[in-house]
C-alpha cells in the first residue's frame, strides 16, 4: 500500500501556462538529449571504424529521416541550453519575479526560434 | 532550510546539495563545450571521412570531445535520476531503472571514448 501522501493539482483541471510546459518541455528535451548521445557514439564509432561504415552513417544521416531527427535534436539543444542558461540564472538569484519568468521564458522560446533558423541555415547555405 | 543555512560550513551536511551542484557546474561545462562544437561543425559543412578523421584526430578536439561525451552523460545521468525519482514510484523499482541507464550510458561512454582514442592516438 502507498503512504497516504499530499498529492499535486490535478493535471486534467489544471490550466497549462507557459512556465509549466517550459519546465516540463526542459525534462522532455533533457531526455531526448542524453537519449541522442547514442547517434553522436555512433558517429564517433563509425568514424573510428572506417570508411565502409562512415559511408553507411553518412547514408543514414543524409536519408530525410536523418535528416529530421538531427533537426529535432538541434532544436532540443538549443531550446535545453537557453533555457537551462535561464535556470542558471535562477539558480544565481536572478530574474525570480512572476513578470520576469515570462519575459525571460519568451525570450528563449525566440531565440530557440531564431538559432535553430540561423543554424539550418548555415548548415544548408 | 533554517537548521541547516547554505554555507560552506554546512555544505556537505545537506543531502541533495551536492547533486544539484554538480548538475549546474556540469551544465556550464556542457554548454560551453556544445558551442564550441556545434558551430565547428556548421562551419565545416557535410564532412567525408578524411575530414571526419582529421577533426576527431586533431589533440584539442579529442580532449574536447571525449570532455563532452563523459561530462554530457553524467549531467544527462544527474537530470535523468531526477525525472526517474519524480515519476516511478514502485518501490526498489527506481534504483532498477537508475541502475540499468547508469550501464547504458557507461557503455555508450565507454564506446565513444574508445572511438576518440583510436582515431586521435
Amino acid at each position: 500500500m502507498a503512504r497516504q501522501r499530499p498529492l499535486s493539482p490535478h493535471l486534467q483541471v489544471y490550466r497549462p501556462q507557459l512556465t509549466s510546459m517550459m519546465s516540463i518541455t526542459h525534462r522532455a528535451t533533457g531526455v531526448a538529449l542524453t537519449t541522442g548521445t547514442l547517434v553522436l557514439a555512433a558517429w564517433l564509432v563509425a568514424v573510428a571504424l572506417g570508411g565502409e561504415s562512415y559511408a553507411m552513417m553518412a547514408k543514414a544521416v543524409a536519408h530525410p529521416l536523418g535528416q529530421f531527427v538531427l533537426f529535432g535534436y538541434s532544436v532540443a539543444l538549443i531550446y535545453h541550453a537557453m533555457n537551462g542558461v535561464r535556470h542558471l540564472s535562477w539558480d544565481l538569484g536572478f530574474g525570480l519575479t512572476i513578470p520576469e519568468v515570462y519575459r525571460s521564458g519568451h525570450i528563449v522560446l525566440f531565440l530557440t526560434f531564431l538559432l535553430t533558423a540561423c543554424l539550418w541555415l548555415a548548415i544548408l547555405a | 532550510m533554517a537548521d541547516h543555512p547554505a554555507g560552506i560550513v554546512y555544505r556537505r551536511r545537506i543531502p541533495g546539495l551536492g547533486h544539484w551542484r554538480w548538475q549546474r557546474y556540469s551544465a556550464v561545462v556542457v554548454l560551453l563545450l556544445m558551442i564550441y562544437f556545434v558551430i565547428t561543425l556548421a562551419s565545416l559543412g557535410a564532412l567525408d571521412h578524411a575530414g571526419a578523421l582529421a577533426l576527431v584526430g586533431h589533440p584539442v578536439n579529442a580532449l574536447a570531445l571525449a570532455g563532452l561525451v563523459t561530462i554530457g552523460l553524467w549531467h544527462g545521468m544527474l537530470g535523468l535520476q531526477v525525472v526517474i525519482e519524480d515519476y516511478i514510484s514502485v518501490p526498489g523499482g527506481r534504483h532498477v531503472v537508475l541502475g540499468i541507464v547508469r550501464v547504458a550510458a557507461a557503455l555508450v561512454g565507454m564506446a565513444s571514448l574508445w572511438a576518440i582514442a583510436s582515431v586521435a592516438l
